[in-house]
């Protein structure tokens, strides 16, 4: 971590939010360095609303005590809890529209599929997954529309930096809300079971995706590549430029040369790498660069 | 414009979907039960969409749906249920009279307008 200047005084606080100009730059550097978000300028209301439940969970009076805390201690529980606190798990089922999954399965499996005849084996990989809406979305999309797959090995890896989005997502519990975003009414009695006022998605899908806490700043081999779908979704908009393009390319080393890099509407590689250029048979998705220097995983 | 016929007993919630669904250029139209509901269809024509309660007097949203269905006047009308119950029975009971959407009170704006996303009614 950056060494930081002694505690702030209130004088230079935020007017509205109360965190001061130094214990804004310090969470600033603290989650760039973390996870590589860049929380950009004058956003101190996102600190300030985000890590009053890590303030409380640290028996911090407010947030700018759990902040100084973190500065004096340098304690890693702590530094994880702020990053996490300020991560945004924002997801839904079939999340970017039913056309995207559409496509997936009848354009980017069929293909795959052609060319993996004799391993009969894929592996996809969810990064950024929050509460697991996106890998379950896929699996579904599997489950329903390529049948052809049924006895293929189909890995799907879901990761994301928050333990406790990943353990919503490993438990595979929803609430009203939740269950109603994205989620077609006909799938709901199909694959998951009223429990209280919650919705758990079945057992069998459950135990088919593995979560696994990880952080896109380090490095992608305990994914298990080569991995032949990536979803990395509305994600990178809040990387630094430098971050996402060595992720690029470190993410192109983990993929097969035919894989499939999937990214969220409004996030594309133009002008951040070469190592991935747009499909054109099907604009939703990405297929890395034919040649590009090596790059560390 | 797309006309969306809105079926519940509640005022206050009739009130608040039309708010909603106008703001997203829909004609709304009103009813308060299913006979209501029927009787607009036949009088006004067939809407593009019902939200449809199911609790409600006179006849219930279920009794209602399956009337719609079993006419063929009312084919390709897209019917949402909007409503209290929330157990997997009622969801597969609407599913099983022909629903093609189902959205659990309370909702948001988000949620309704998604719901009619998936089910075409909006673009």
């Amino acid at each position: 971590m950056t060494e930081q200047p002694p505690a702030p005084q209130p004088s230079n606080a935020h007017s509205d939010s109360g965190i001061s100009a130094t214990d804004y730059e310090f969470v600033q550097t603290l989650l760039r360095n973390e996870i590589g978000f860049d929380l950009g300028k004058d956003r101190h209301y996102l600190v300030a609303n985000r890590l009053v439940p890590i303030a409380a969970m640290f028996d911090c009076p407010d947030v700018g005590q759990l902040i100084r805390r973190v500065r004096q201690s340098k304690d890693r529980r702590l530094i994880e809890a702020v990053a996490e606190g300020m991560t945004i798990n924002e997801t839904s089922f079939f999340r970017g529209g039913h056309r995207l999954f559409d496509n997936l399965a009848r354009v980017v499996i069929p293909a795959l599929q052609r060319a993996r005849l004799s391993q009969r084996r894929l592996r996809i990989w969810s990064g950024a997954c929050a509460t697991g809406q996106e890998p379950y979305s896929i699996l579904i999309t599997l489950l329903e529309q390529c049948p052809q797959l049924l006895d293929w090995n189909i890995e799907i890896v879901a990761t994301d930096v928050s333990e406790r989005a990943l353990d919503q997502a490993r438990r595979g519990i929803y609430n009203q809300f939740e269950i109603q975003r994205g989620l077609p009414i006909q799938l709901v009695p199909k694959y998951f079971t009223k429990v209280g006022d919650h919705w758990q998605i079945a057992d069998t899908l459950r135990r088919r995706v593995e979560f696994r806490r990880h952080n896109l700043l380090h490095s992608f081999l305990h994914l298990v590549p080569p991995l032949d779908i990536v979803f990395l979704r509305n994600v990178l908009i809040y990387f630094e430029l430098s971050a996402k393009t060595e992720l690029f390319q470190r993410l192109r080393q983990c993929m097969t040369p035919d894989g499939i890099l999937v990214l969220g509407e409004t996030e594309s590689t133009l002008g951040i790498t070469s190592d991935f250029q747009l499909n054109e048979s099907c604009r939703d998705f990405y297929k890395p660069a034919s040649s590009g220097s090596p790059s560390r995983l | 414009m797309k006309r969306i016929l809105v079926v519940d007993d509640a005022r206050v919630i009739r009130l608040v979907i039309r708010q909603m669904l106008e703001s997203h250029g829909f004609i709304v139209e009103e009813a308060a039960d299913g006979v209501q509901c029927l009787s607009h269809c036949r009088e006004h024509g067939v809407p593009d969409g019902i939200i449809l309660d199911i609790n409600m007097p006179e006849m219930d949203g279920l009794t209602c749906l399956r009337a719609l269905r079993a006419d063929p006047a009312f084919r390709g009308c897209i019917v949402v249920m909007c409503t209290t119950q929330v157990e997997m029975q009622h969801i597969e009971a609407a599913l099983a009279a022909g629903a093609d959407e189902y959205v659990m009170k309370p909702f948001t704006e988000d949620i309704l307008i998604e719901k009619l996303r998936t089910v075409g009614l909006l673009a």
